[in-house]
């Protein structure tokens, strides 16, 4: 969680602001005039939902994570920004005439209000209401908006006649949306929240989570906070809502079913309750991950069956060897710093092999990513001591490797096993909302904070996972 | 003129009455015990003051402005805070933290303002910090100022939370059981500072106690409660002796 810290000296602000401004729009000028223009329009589509994804997650942290108001209805904001946008440019984008990028501004900004205004009217009952209850009634709130949109088709029906094009769509017409705007977005949305806990006013916010009498003792107008973390989460919602109807061309009811909502509910649970970037990388990977998983081809039954087995294996395995004295030794972790080396240049020979062939660009990415940690955790002597959690790593993927197919082979032997799957193949990407269901019981189990807690990512933090120590930040504690 | 003045507050939830036609003043700059047995209506009489509760009837004035039925947060900017009997700290927020949210009420930022984190807005956030720094001082904390709240002995927690109502700049501070969990050691430690409070910081101070050594030995006034009724105001070596007391907390002899 961002803290309130001793902030830079004012002469270094604008300095590091700027740069920071400038730095951001280069970087996503770049990626939108070299990187966009290498990939198919598969993967555009896929990068940008994460985008959409992450924004969503983040935007709905401000309510759920730093307010602490459970809202299970967030995909109703977006929806309600989506048609409130799309509807402006569907009806005067011809007849107004301007560049179209200034145009989207509009629409982004009359989506956010309009948004906004939702955000008021959801947040008005979680005055008197709390937790669950509050939930029932964000969900309800969801189901009244994608029922109004299902019936504005224009008919005798409809609201003031209202044609939002019903049950069906409603068309746009016009795809301004670009790659950048979409990151543009999320890097204001994650500016925001950061800016806000930085301030008397974040805590405020953060008051009202932990404890709401108490926080009104001190003086903080709970009604008023509640009712702001509706508004600002909404917005930022509706203006990617705006930005998705822009992207997609057409925007339809279901855009803002409950299970939406849900997904994004979850992607903040993961992420962490209250931890802006926890919910910004648990959005984008969890709307990335199941998509790259159709990348991968049909493996069988009981092959399945034997990856699973080997992992729940190594992982018990694990445990006995984290237990053992030898772990302390030099020896083995000598051995472990080997086996690191090894496995980093396994990683980076993959990136090079990867690189040229044409599987999907966001795999590429991951190996390219890990690549520079290899390479930075050789070329530095403060990466060196992650070496042997790699190592280790990499011991535990070949126990998962190797024990694979004499367990593959036994249950092939098992007759009723053998009968019944041995023909079955499943493709990944019918399982990956098993996938998720699985990853999100075992998230639960292991850590339920989330993954980064009321935490926020740092390298050091990434470093310590790995056991890399930090030399930095033991001197500024002394 | 007095700071604060109940007259015949009273407060019914259904047939009961927590707080009966209770009447007292407290002069600026007092030390005022308010005592009673357990459920006698001392912590109900604080929800009174501090607008948790509004009275059923019965009038309640500060600074000589009536403040029943004021919300919380109001009656807070007004000048009145308080600590809570069973400790309420923003349990994930740091010593620090959640001293500085008691700026929140007299900073001068508004909500959009703040969301751009320009140096103006760093600058005031500063200038909180260090006072907050300073408070925690007050209260011998400030070397646990970034540890998590939840993490601090009970003893410090229950300091924790007197720093964080001064922080609102009150001119009534109103303690609910501030040693209750402290050892002997700890309470004359904290005598001291309550005393320093008032004398330093011009507070006014009213506070709800069971440890009549704490009382008697602190509070220049007091009065006592029992099934919420008044049964006697006035000096200590004056509570001391009378009947009514001894009756309420000894029980009546047969």
């Amino acid at each position: 969680m961002a803290a309130i810290t001793a902030p830079y000296s004012s002469s270094k602000f604008w300095s590091v602001r700027f740069v920071s401004l400038i730095a951001t729009f280069l970087g996503l000028f770049a990626v939108q005039l070299f990187i966009i223009p290498q990939l198919n329009n598969y993967d555009i589509r896929i990068l940008t939902l994460g985008l959409f994804m992450a924004t969503l997650a983040v935007s709905l942290n401000i309510i759920n994570g730093i307010t602490g108001q459970f809202s299970m209805g967030h995909a109703a904001f977006y929806v309600v920004g989506a048609y409130a946008g799309g509807k402006l440019t569907a009806d005067k984008f011809d007849q107004v005439g301007l560049p179209p990028q200034v145009w989207l501004l509009i629409a982004v900004v009359f989506g956010a209000i309009v948004a906004g205004i939702a955000g008021i009217v959801v947040g008005l009952p979680s005055l008197r209401l709390k937790g669950d209850y509050l939930a029932i009634v964000t969900m309800g709130f969801g189901e009244i908006v994608r029922i109004f949109i299902n019936n504005q088709d224009g008919g005798k029906q409809a609201f003031f006649g209202l044609d939002l094009g019903g049950s069906y769509q409603l068309k746009v017409g016009e795809k301004i949306t670009q790659f950048w705007h979409v990151g543009l977005l999320l890097v204001i949305t994650i500016a925001l929240s950061r800016n806000l806990l930085k301030t008397i006013h974040g805590l405020a916010f953060l008051s009202t989570r932990e404890d709401e009498l108490a926080a009104s003792a001190v003086g903080v107008n709970t009604t008023r906070i509640k009712v702001a973390a509706f508004v600002l989460g909404a917005s930022l919602a509706g203006a990617a809502g705006v930005l998705f109807a822009h992207f997609n061309n057409t925007v339809a009811p279901d855009d803002g079913s409950m299970a939406q909502s849900f997904l994004i509910v979850a992607m903040v649970v993961i992420g962490g309750m209250g931890s802006i970037t926890g919910a910004a990388i648990a959005g984008f990977a969890l709307s990335i991950v199941p998509e790259a998983l159709r990348r991968f081809p049909p493996i069988s039954a009981i092959d399945l069956m034997g990856i699973v087995l080997g992992t729940i294996i190594a992982v018990v395995l694990a445990n006995v060897i984290k237990k053992q004295s030898f772990t302390s030794s030099k020896g083995w972790s000598s051995v472990m710093t080997v086996l690191g080396y090894v496995f980093c240049l396994v990683l980076a020979f993959a990136a090079f092999k990867n690189f040229q062939s044409s599987v999907s660009p966001v795999i590429k990415g991951v190996f390219i990513l890990l690549a520079l940690f290899t390479l930075i955790s050789l070329l530095f002597t403060k990466g060196k001591a992650s070496l042997p959690g790699f190592g280790y790593f990499l011991l535990l993927l070949g126990v998962v490797v190797a024990i694979k197919f004499p367990i593959s082979a036994v249950l092939h032997k098992i007759p009723l096993i053998e009968d019944n799957l041995s023909k079955t193949t499943y493709t990944p990407s019918d399982l990956r909302w098993a996938l998720f269901a699985i990853s999100l019981i075992v998230i639960m189990i292991v850590r339920p904070q989330g993954i980064l807690g009321h935490h926020e990512w740092s390298w050091s933090a990434f470093g310590k996972m790995f056991g890399m120590n930090t030399p930095n930040k033991e001197i500024s504690a002394k | 003129m007095s700071i604060l003045s109940l007259r015949e507050a009273t407060i019914r939830f259904g047939g009961l009455i927590a707080v009966n036609k209770v009447s007292f003043d407290l002069e600026q700059g007092d030390l005022f015990g308010l005592i009673g047995p357990n459920g006698a209506g001392k912590t109900t009489c604080f929800n009174l003051i501090t607008g948790v509760y509004t009275p059923t009837s019965g009038s309640i004035t500060f600074k000589g402005k009536p403040i029943a039925g004021q919300p919380p947060h109001k009656i807070a900017d007004l000048g009145i805070c308080r600590t809570f009997q069973n400790i309420r700290l923003f349990g994930s927020l740091s010593v620090l933290e959640n001293v500085v949210v008691g700026g929140f009420l007299r900073q001068q930022v508004g909500l959009g303002s703040a969301l751009t984190y320009l140096p103006s807005i760093i600058k005031e956030t500063e200038k909180y910090r260090q006072k907050a720094l300073e408070l925690l001082k007050v209260v011998s904390l400030d070397d646990v100022a970034d540890v998590r709240s939840k993490d601090l002995p009970y003893g410090k927690q229950r300091r924790l939370e007197i720093a964080r109502a001064m922080a609102t700049e009150p001119d009534l501070l109103l303690l609910d059981e501030p040693a209750a969990g402290m050892n002997p050691q700890e309470k004359v430690e904290l005598m001291e500072d309550v005393r320093h409070i008032r004398d330093e910081f011009k507070m006014t101070v009213l506070l709800i106690e069971h440890d009549m050594k704490f009382v008697m030995g602190l509070c220049e006034k007091i009065v006592v409660l029992d099934h919420g009724e008044e049964i006697a105001y006035g000096r200590p070596d004056h509570i001391r002796n009378d009947p009514k007391v001894i009756a309420a907390y000894l029980g009546e002899a047969v």
